[in-house]
């Protein structure tokens, strides 16, 4: 079954462009951070905000993973073969998560390491050595795959690539930058804790050295990482609960 | 209650009981039963809409039944092992993903199902598309799709096979290689299982039908009973005197109607003892012919109340 899904990964173009779009992507605002800050305030974890894209790209990959089935009826075959659907959505999940782990691996310390190398010819010298920017490098990869098993969550529920495409941009960039806004003072500062990109702002910054501003409302590590696996766990046993209760045509 | 034929005798069989299917307040598919047999070509036949292809997932486990039970090789399809060595299906959307490759599409699908992978390129071969195979699947011709779609269906080497609609939109060389396809599959032995709203692609083929309309079971049938059944056909004689020839007919029990000067209508009698009645009653025929109804009517006939969705006569 992981073999299927194997194989199934790497033989459509769309996976070699969705990783190639977050490598891009990541290391390119890294380096352009490396090239335009100010030597003087330099913050080795700001070179790692290209995860944005990394994380947009990711979201799409795990989209296209399981709606791109769906839509073209292959789906059916693949129930038809594995009758009990939670195996399919295990394997399917699983090889994707591993794959999206070492992805979003390579891809944030490469960006890190870029950074790295055009600061030092600039003059300024930081590495992976410093007090928790390795954490930070790793969190900021893992919060990536994570984005990615959303993805997949809501591949398998809308089942429609462009349904869920349009609902991740939604929820991930837009929902959760303008709901937050809304609401009463004292929910505000919480809710915005808890959105994705903060989590994932908390997971990929514990090596920053300046304090941040008051309003500026980030978890601290810990329990960004724990609210992450949360998210997680939710966005795996989602697909699993639903899978066996619908009809496939 | 029927008795169940032992597990043995059940092989290559796919038994339906009291299967009803329900989509909100609707039934696609009510109170069906009937079985398919090894060995010949049944053809599932219905108007578009009648239950056909929701039928169909249900043997595959893939829409969960309202009510009922199915059996495939006489187990429940979720309790066979590897279904893929039982049951090989091509469903109407083809289920291949436009930028594979014809030959990964198979890999990935024998993967799945736990079959050599020698295989994949043993049906490439069966369908002809050997020297396709390493092309994306979008590249291919809908023919070539729908021989992709039967060499999914063949990998497991199954003893049944479901087709959906499998010559929709194909050109005469590629229904006619389809046909002769399914022929020779019911010829090894195997159960052919294939569906169409047309009674004409299922004319030469199918020789057992399978009829359905909203849902329900219409008619199950041999495929040349269904003519003799169903069909009203009927003899013009043309005679000398058809006068004393309608007497003579009418007293055998046939309904005989004057249709000109020297021809009359029968119906209810064959051309044998028409011919038979007139020689012992001195009646000279000049000609008799045959008008008789094709599957097609007789199927129309058939269906005429059951179709859902009906245009406005031209």
């Amino acid at each position: 079954m992981i073999k299927s899904e194997w194989i199934k990964l790497w033989s459509v173009r769309s996976t070699w462009f969705a990783l190639y779009v977050a490598a891009a992507g990541t290391i390119g605002l890294a380096a352009t951070y490396a090239l335009v800050a100010k030597a003087g305030d330099v913050e080795p974890t700001d070179a790692l905000q290209g995860a944005v894209f990394g994380q947009l790209a990711f979201g799409v990959l795990g989209v296209l993973v399981v709606s791109s089935e769906f839509t073209t009826g292959l789906i059916r075959t693949t129930f038809a073969t594995i009758p009990r659907r939670r195996i399919v959505i295990t394997a399917k999940a699983g090889l994707l998560f591993a794959v999206l782990i070492a992805a979003g691996q390579v891809v944030s310390f490469a960006a890190f390491f870029t950074a790295e190398i055009l600061l030092a010819r600039r003059g300024v010298h930081f590495s992976l050595t410093n007090h928790d920017v390795p954490v930070s490098v790793l969190g900021c990869g893992f919060c990536m795959a994570f984005i990615g098993m959303f993805g997949f969550c809501l591949g398998v529920l809308l089942r429609r690539t462009t349904a869920a495409v349009a609902t991740f941009v939604g929820v991930v960039f837009v929902g959760m930058g303008v709901i937050p806004a809304l609401l009463p003072d004292s929910l505000r500062a919480d809710a915005v804790r808890l959105t994705f990109t903060k989590v994932g702002e908390a997971m990929a910054t514990p090596g920053r050295t300046a304090p941040r501003l008051a309003n500026d409302h980030v978890l601290s590590t810990g329990p960004a990482w724990g609210v992450c696996l949360l998210y997680l766990a939710i966005s795996v046993a989602a697909p699993l609960l639903i899978v066996t209760r619908r009809d496939t045509n | 209650m029927r008795a169940q034929p032992a597990l043995c005798d059940r092989k290559r069989m796919i038994e339906i009981e009291d299967l009803s299917k329900r989509y909100g307040d609707r039934y696609a598919v009510r109170d069906l039963t009937f079985s398919v047999f090894p060995g010949r070509v049944t053809g599932f036949l219905g108007p578009n809409g009648s239950g056909k292809s929701t039928t169909m997932r249900a043997v595959l486990g893939l829409d969960l039944p309202t009510a009922g039970r199915i059996r495939v090789d006489g187990r429940p399809y979720a309790a066979l092992e590897r279904p893929l060595t039982h049951v090989g299906m091509l469903l109407d959307a083809g289920g291949v993903h436009p930028g594979r490759s014809a030959r990964q599409h198979l890999r990935a699908v024998a993967a799945a199902g736990r079959l050599p992978a020698r295989r994949v390129d043993e049906v490439l071969a069966r369908v002809g598309l050997t020297d396709a195979a390493g092309r994306r699947a979008g590249e291919f011709s809908l023919g070539m799709r729908q021989r992709l779609g039967i060499a999914t269906a063949l990998l497991g080497d199954p003893g049944i096979l479901l087709l959906d609609e499998p010559v929709n939109g194909l050109d005469p060389e590629g229904v006619r290689w389809i046909r002769d396809l399914m022929k020779s599959l019911a010829a090894e032995g195997r159960t052919v299982f294939v569906s169409s709203h047309l009674m004409s692609e299922m004319e030469n083929t199918a020789d057992h039908l399978v009829v359905i309309g909203r849902g329900r079971l219409i008619a199950d049938i041999p495929a040349g009973e269904l003519i003799e059944r169903y069909s009203d056909g009927f003899l013009s004689v043309r005679t000398t005197d058809p006068g004393r020839l309608i007497t003579v007919l009418a007293a055998a029990g046939a309904q005989v109607t004057p249709e000109n000067a020297d021809t009359v209508r029968v119906d209810g009698l064959s051309g044998d003892a028409v011919a038979r009645l007139a020689h012992q009653a001195g009646v000279l025929v000049l000609e008799t012919a045959r008008h008789a109804t094709s599957l097609e009517d007789a199927y129309l006939r058939l269906t005429d109340a059951a179709v859902e969705y009906r245009g406005v006569p031209a």
